[in-house]
């Protein structure tokens, strides 16, 4: 069982050299001690006798899936986490978008938050596009004329124009994606989460994107970036966490991506935080 | 209130839900009339005219025992589908509740919406029924239906509320309440009438009248009958109890809920 921790890094030189500016911004994202853990019953039966117990005979293993993490998120910045699948960070993000409840620690997201993982959740196959953004921005909590007033643009940045009366089970993935991209990036959040789903797209619409991911951040709009590709979160990122498994040695993750990152001037890091 | 805040996505799903439940069939929506037109039709010829029960209060005529079926049957079946479709709901829109950060109880309350249309509309053909093709009413008594339907989903929302948060750690659940609804409804006097236990002296049964007795659906079953069938007005004692019911079975959802909401979602 891979237990682990997720790290915020700060590098010793791009810290005191960007502190004082980022200093001044408010935190939008506040993560404080947050850990995540599961219980783990062998079987539907072991949960039976543990309820009816009233605890007294305790069946369940705990699995620890975030330990004791803190970081913060200032407004407006580009924050890119990191790591080896099964290493945290969907359960991390899961946790900021209130889907699930942190164990113990606590966090603040203010304002609005929206995440790229909920993409295509609330679409329906049978509905045309048209209607799935309408529905999904009921689901976001928008009114049907908030979301029927950025029709145009948003149909407009997915360029589906000509598909947005088809029923979506006729589109293909990339086209999927492109919709809910572009319904997402229009809602305004306070709070974005941006994930791998964005490399399903094609090259020229992920370039889009990333244009537009750079729009709403000069508008306010904080970032948060998960994701495998290296190169992506050195290149847009101002600050990274890195998530790793408590099996694996930090040492060696930490060296060799400080290294490769170290010519990247506005990438910040990295200090580990441990517990 | 949280079902407030979500009531466009609670109604627009319910709706949908009615139409797209039999999509794909040839005959369609008409199947949502169908199925419960041939059940009251298996009963009705099987209880009036092979078991020849008998009715001696209510409307007179050979439609008075579908008179007296409908008007329990038909809410009670709303109560029933209600209640099964509701302990899967949690599990059913996993993939909403994993993804989004919403709120459990709106799955359950789309499918009592659900249960609360299905049953208005037939309530409403069997209102008509009653009174073009069998001569019997109108009566302002009828009115307390609405209420009383209203009160009988409420009980089913509570209920199906607790259930569906038990159903995601025990699939159990669901399986286990197609039995008890079943068993429930036999022990309602929903095709039977109530008075096979207490006119008869020579079969005075104490223990069935307590067990009818404390059975909670037997009074909103009762308030429907007297409202719909006798066109009597509901006693204030029934108005009380199913209100208190109502009240009850939401109060323990809450509770429930509450308590397990965080393990739900892990567990989803």
């Amino acid at each position: 069982m891979t237990s682990t921790a997720l790290m915020p890094f700060t590098h010793p030189d791009a810290a005191s050299a960007s502190a004082s500016a980022s200093e001044e911004r408010p935190a939008v994202v506040t993560v404080r001690n947050l850990s995540k853990r599961f219980k783990q019953y062998p079987t539907p039966a072991s949960r039976l006798i543990e309820w009816s117990s009233l605890g007294l005979f305790q069946r369940h293993g705990v699995f620890t899936a975030l330990h004791d993490i803190s970081f913060i998120v200032r407004k407006g910045e580009f924050f890119g986490i990191i790591g080896a699948n099964g290493s945290g960070k969907s359960t991390l993000l899961k946790v900021l978008t209130g889907i699930l409840v942190p164990s113990s620690g606590n966090y603040a997201v203010s304002g609005r938050i929206t995440s790229l993982l909920e993409l295509g959740t609330g679409f329906n196959p049978e509905l045309s596009g048209r209607e799935n953004l309408i529905n999904s921005g009921r689901l976001l909590g928008f009114q049907p004329s908030v979301t029927r007033s950025k029709l145009e643009q948003i149909v407009a940045f997915a360029e589906l124009e000509e598909s947005i009366d088809v029923p979506i089970k006729y589109y293909s993935t990339g086209m999927t994606v492109r919709l809910a991209f572009a319904l997402f990036a229009h809602v305004e959040p306070d709070v974005f989460i941006v994930d791998e789903a964005l490399s399903v797209g094609d090259v020229a619409f992920s370039r889009k994107c990333f244009q537009r991911l750079d729009v709403m951040r000069a508008s306010g709009c904080t970032l948060l970036f998960v994701s495998h590709d290296l190169a992506a979160v050195r290149k847009y990122c101002d600050h990274a966490a890195l998530a790793l498994a408590r099996t694996r040695k930090p040492a060696e993750k930490f060296v060799g991506f400080g290294e490769k990152c170290e010519s990247q001037a506005n990438l910040g890091f990295i200090r580990l935080m441990r517990r | 209130m949280v079902l407030w805040n979500y009531r466009r996505f609670i109604l627009a799903n319910a709706l949908a839900d009615l139409r797209h439940r039999f999509s794909g069939s040839v005959a369609g929506y008409l199947w949502n009339v169908f199925v419960p037109l041939a059940q009251l039709t298996v009963f009705a010829l099987i209880f009036s005219i092979l078991l020849g029960n008998q009715i001696n209060e209510g409307p007179k005529g050979k439609f008075s025992f579908i008179i007296f079926l409908c008007s329990g049957l038909l809410a009670w079946n709303a109560f029933a589908e209600t209640l099964i479709r509701a302990s899967s709901a949690l599990v059913g829109n996993a993939g909403y509740l994993k993804k989004l950060p919403l709120p459990e109880q709106i799955f359950v309350a789309q499918e009592a919406a659900g249960g609360f249309f299905t049953a208005a509309i037939s309530i409403s053909l069997f209102v008509l029924f009653s009174i073009f093709i069998a001569h019997y009413g109108p009566f302002w008594q009828w009115l307390q239906a609405i209420p009383f339907l209203l009160l009988f989903i409420a009980f089913a929302y509570g209920l199906g509320l607790v259930l569906a948060c038990l159903n995601v750690f025990f699939r159990d659940v669901q399986p286990f309440m197609n039995v008890v609804v079943l068993l429930w409804m036999w022990l309602t006097p929903v095709v039977y009438v109530e008075s096979i236990f207490t006119a008869d002296p020579r079969r005075p049964h104490p223990i069935v009248l307590m067990l009818l007795h404390w059975n909670p659906a037997y009074h909103f079953v009762d308030a429907f009958h007297r409202s719909l069938w006798l066109g009597h007005w509901v006693p204030a004692k029934t108005w009380a109890i199913c209100v208190g019911i109502a009240l009850f079975a939401n109060l323990l959802a809450a509770l429930v809920l509450h308590r397990l909401r965080a393990e739900i979602r892990d567990v989803l």
